[in-house]
């Protein structure tokens, strides 16, 4: 178990590095200005400034069509002197100066900022520093929060939402150009596609949410079955260890006195009246309590005499995976895929290299597409998504022929099998029935019984 | 095939793929719009440009100008490219190594046969047949909801070398009688990662026959002990005058009476001649009828009226069979369901067991089927004991069938548990509730007039229980008719 935990240990640290590395990249790669938080207050005061100064349009225009409406009907003079508004029925332009007025008075107070020059606002790129540090106000917290929360809790989940608070700081900082390092993307050749700078850095990104479902696997796999095993080794330790309580003696005895104390003719069934009571109206708990429990050490007893690994069955010990291999296959899978991702991103990225193929000895190109390789195309987008599509049919297709060719083998063996079956006439009879196993598991151990004949056959060979 | 963490991953590769594309035609509409309105006649209708190539009145256009710039565009692309990729491309080596049918999985019980309340061991080991590893397998052994684990637990998440196996184990407790079914198996695989996953569910189960509790037989056994009067002919032998050695009592000389038999020392008391009577040793032939039609299975669950006739049953069973009588029982509900001839040897108790764990309320109930069925093949006088709620057959039908038995000089008796005292509990009902449950009460206990009124004639004795006397009564019933000797042997 120790050696099991020491693995979720390494995984941690793995992605702690990783974590802060990235992080600390993602932090540094970003222009300074959008950490200009004042920004955020400043837009939100324009913003503020805008709505109010709609809403008081709003409630202008209301008040001039009402007066509109009611200058036709109110050419009734006598509506103005029964309501008391001389003005009613007619336009007030001074009103309508009045409002527009407290609406961009500079000095009305209502607004921090108030002395906003409208005309000498920059929208633009204020508006694109307001994004920027709103994104970094927001998602900043929530990406370093979640990757801690991953760490204590190793729910994925939060990973995730890490790794996408990072990239949306990242995509923002590049929509706004507020990005330090070289946005391109050199795709002239495998080592300066992942020498760019913005390439690493998305790759050690999306690096670490693989780490993160690495870890998290070690995670599931590892702590809840030595959870398991702890919190069953108590149980079993608490059922052993079970004395009965003096309160369940005491009552048991009360309960067998009141008995005794019955008379001989309806002795049994007053005692199983009161039993049956007990049974309804749920009483008595204790007594019961302290009886399964009892029953349950003798029997966890009597299991242990007949099969001693009862105990590790229960707690499910062998079923904790090797820390070694853990470790020992992380590695390379890891390798293999970093390098198969940056391959096929390359690849993808830029296709030009694998239609200009040429192959060696036959001295002849994989793909002749003249027209295509001329064309501008090639580097646009529309063409990386066709680039990507198939690639990713290409490998549903592998799979889906490695999944076939490595169910051959059984299929193969089962139609022996069958065929074997079909060619019996008398069934053993005789022969110990297995008290609980699948169809399949006979079938399959016919399987594997053909499976060592087979290469026995292949040895004498 | 792809778990909901790869289709995340695919969904957000997609969408990022999206974005770059959407921005690459936004930024291209910027440029193409100086282009399309730098026709001469456009320029004429639509004024002057603007120092950026835009046309007047299309400034706006400006602020998307950023996104021609190729970074962003070039960044969605490749994250994109990178999600989408790292969402399949372990896809082959998964497909290569996970393969579901090469997961053997077997099942043990320690037991195929228990009482409700005890324990079972289940053993569950899986194996990987084949020579690749699988990196991340959940195996879950379904039991049903009728069985609870009091320890270990029902599933396991490993991993699994080539030809490896390994064992996990739990134990479960039975709770209701019954035939129930552990499995199926499911066998999840997963790669390392959580991309992808395979899942196979095993359709193989094991068989558990729960006999009904034996708590009730084990609470009178514990009891017959500290008693030691409980068995054989104690208290509780045929109050008969016969050939007997106990004494029953004295009785005045009749003539034709044994010599031996009379009582000097009374004779020498009273100055008349007195006899002693002893009581007669006979066992009883007792067939208990046990209803399980639909109407049975009402009350609280595990505590229905059909729960406790079993209980009954199998307590009078027990005590007939530590008293040598001969106990026989039949079920039925529109038909005979089985039929145990009277006996009394021990091994009869295991089939009644058995008979009980399987019954269940079903249809509607026939007496006379099966009592016809019972006459049949038992033409001997017997106690019959029906253990009915009376509310699933018209009482004519009752009455006939009590005709028949008692054709015969079967004597009968009849436990019937009371519906609504078996579905709720009047204390614990509102006002309203109780008003009505009173209602439905009064209405069954009419019928059941209307049913003892036609039965009384007959001499069947009707006893209405509830869950809380049931039991008292069946033994009472017992007793009660072994003292009178009903159905002597």
């Amino acid at each position: 178990m120790a050696t099991s935990q020491s693995a979720a240990y390494f995984f941690r640290i793995i992605y702690v590095v990783l974590f802060i590395f990235s992080g600390y990249l993602v932090i540094a790669s970003i222009d300074p200005a959008m950490f200009d938080f004042t920004k955020v207050f400043e837009i939100l005061n324009y913003i503020m400034l805008i709505v109010q100064g709609l809403i008081s349009a709003l409630g202008g225009i209301a008040k001039i069509i009402t007066n509109s409406i009611l200058s036709g009907k109110a050419s009734i003079p006598i509506l103005g002197s029964i309501i008391g508004d001389p003005s009613l029925g007619t336009i007030n332009v001074g009103d309508i100066e009045q409002m527009l007025a407290a609406i961009f008075n500079p000095s009305n107070g209502f607004f921090p900022h108030s002395t906003i020059d409208l005309t000498t606002v920059d929208i633009i790129q204020d508006f694109s520093i307001f994004i920027g540090a709103t994104t970094i106000l927001f998602l900043l917290p929530v990406a370093f929060f979640s990757g801690i929360g991953f760490l204590r809790e190793g729910d994925t989940k939060l990973a995730i939402y890490s790794f996408l608070g990072f990239q949306m700081i990242l995509i923002v900082a590049i929509f706004t150009q507020n990005i330090k390092i070289s946005t391109e993307i050199d795709t002239s050749s495998i080592p300066s596609m992942i020498f760019s700078p913005i390439f690493t850095l998305g790759f050690l990104l999306y690096l670490l949410l693989e780490v993160a479902f690495q870890t998290s696997y070690t995670l599931n796999i590892i702590e809840p079955m030595a959870e398991r095993e702890k919190r069953i080794q108590e149980h079993l330790k608490r059922i052993r260890s079970f004395v009965p309580t003096e309160e369940g003696t005491k009552s048991t005895e009360k309960s067998i006195q009141s008995v005794q104390s019955k008379k001989f003719g309806l002795l049994a069934a007053s005692y199983l009246r009161e039993m049956v009571e007990r049974r309804v109206f749920r009483s008595g708990e204790t007594v019961r309590d302290t009886k399964s429990m009892m029953r349950l050490q003798s029997y966890l007893a009597n299991l242990q005499q007949s099969d001693p690994r009862t105990d590790i069955k229960l707690a499910a010990q062998t079923a904790q995976p090797d820390a070694g291999s853990l470790i020992k296959y992380f590695i390379p899978t890891m390798i293999f895929r970093i390098i198969a991702v940056v391959l096929l991103s390359y690849f993808v990225m830029a296709p030009q290299w694998i239609l200009d193929l040429e192959i060696p000895i036959l001295n002849i190109k994989l793909f002749i597409f003249p027209a295509l390789l001329d064309s501008l195309e090639l580097s646009q987008p529309e063409f990386q998504t066709i680039a990507i599509m198939n690639v990713v049919l290409i490998l549903i297709l592998i799979s889906a022929v490695l999944n076939y060719l490595s169910g051959g083998k059984t299929r193969t063996v089962m139609k022996r099998v069958v065929q074997r079956i079909d060619t019996l006439v008398d069934f053993d009879r005789s022969s110990p029935q297995p008290t609980a196993a699948s169809e399949i598991s006979d079938i399959e151990s016919a399987v594997e019984e053909e499976e060592l004949v087979e290469e026995e056959e292949e040895e004498e060979i | 095939m792809l778990s909901s963490r790869g289709a995340f991953i695919a969904i957000g590769g997609i969408v990022l793929l999206s974005i770059g594309l959407s921005a690459k035609g936004i930024g291209t509409v910027t440029t193409m719009v100086p282009i399309l309105f730098s026709g001469e006649g456009l320029i004429q209708q639509s004024g002057n440009q603007t120092a950026s190539g835009l046309p007047e009145g299309m400034e706006f256009l400006e602020a998307f100008e950023i996104l021609n710039s190729s970074p962003i565009v070039d960044y969605s692309m490749f994250l994109g490219t990178l999600l989408i990729l790292a969402s399949v491309i372990g896809l082959p080596l998964f497909r290569r190594s996970a393969n579901a049918s090469l997961i053997r999985v077997t099942r043990m019980v320690d037991r195929e046969k228990a009482f409700a309340g005890e324990y079972v061991h289940v053993t569950v080991r899986v194996e990987n047949t084949g020579k690749k590893r699988m990196d991340f397998l959940e195996v879950y052994d379904a039991i049903p909801d009728m069985f609870e684990i009091v320890l270990g637990e029902n599933f396991i998440i490993t991993q699994l070398a080539g030809r490896e196996a390994k064992e996990f184990s739990y134990i479960i407790q039975v709770s209701t009688r019954g035939v129930y079914q552990i499995g199926p198996v499911k066998v999840i695989i997963h790669d390392r990662l959580g991309f992808y996953f395979e899942e196979d569910v095993r359709h193989f189960y094991t068989e558990v026959l729960c006999y009904p509790s034996y708590e009730d037989i084990r609470r009178m056994e514990a009891l017959s002990k500290r008693r030691q009067q409980g068995k054989m002919f104690g208290a509780h032998k045929t109050r008969q005058k016969g050939m007997g050695d106990d004494f029953h009592s004295l009785a005045r000389y009749y003539p034709g009476a044994p010599f031996k038999s009379l009582d000097w020392k009374a004779f020498s008391r009273t100055g008349e001649l007195m006899v002693r009577e002893f009581e007669a040793e006979k066992n009883i032939r007792i067939v208990l009828f046990l209803d399980h039609s639909g109407s049975m299975g009402a009350g609280i669950p595990y505590n229905t009226k059909l729960d406790f006739a079993i209980r009954s049953v199998m307590l009078v069973m027990k005590m007939a069979e530590e008293r040598q009588d001969l106990f026989g029982l039949v079920t039925y509900a529109d038909r005979p369901t089985s039929f145990l001839p009277p006996g009394g040897s021990k091994s009869m108790f295991h089939q009644l067991l058995e008979i009980l764990a399987l019954v269940e309320p079903e249809g509607r109930s026939d007496p006379l089927a099966a009592v016809d069925y019972v006459m049949q093949r038992l033409p001997r006088a017997s106690f019959y004991v029906f253990i009915t709620d009376l509310e699933s057959s018209d009482s004519e039908i009752f009455t006939e069938a009590a005709k028949r038995a008692r054709s015969t000089k079967n004597k009968i008796t009849v436990i019937s548990p009371f519906g609504p005292l078996f579905e709720a509990k009047l204390t614990d009902l509102s006002t309203t509730e109780r008003a009505i449950a009173e209602a439905i009460f009064e209405e069954y206990l009419g019928y059941r007039k209307q049913v003892e009124d036609s039965l009384r004639g007959l001499g069947v004795e009707i006893i209405n229980v509830g869950p809380d006397d049931i039991l008292p009564n069946v033994i009472k019933t017992y007793m009660k008719g072994k003292q009178a000797g009903k159905g002597s042997v």
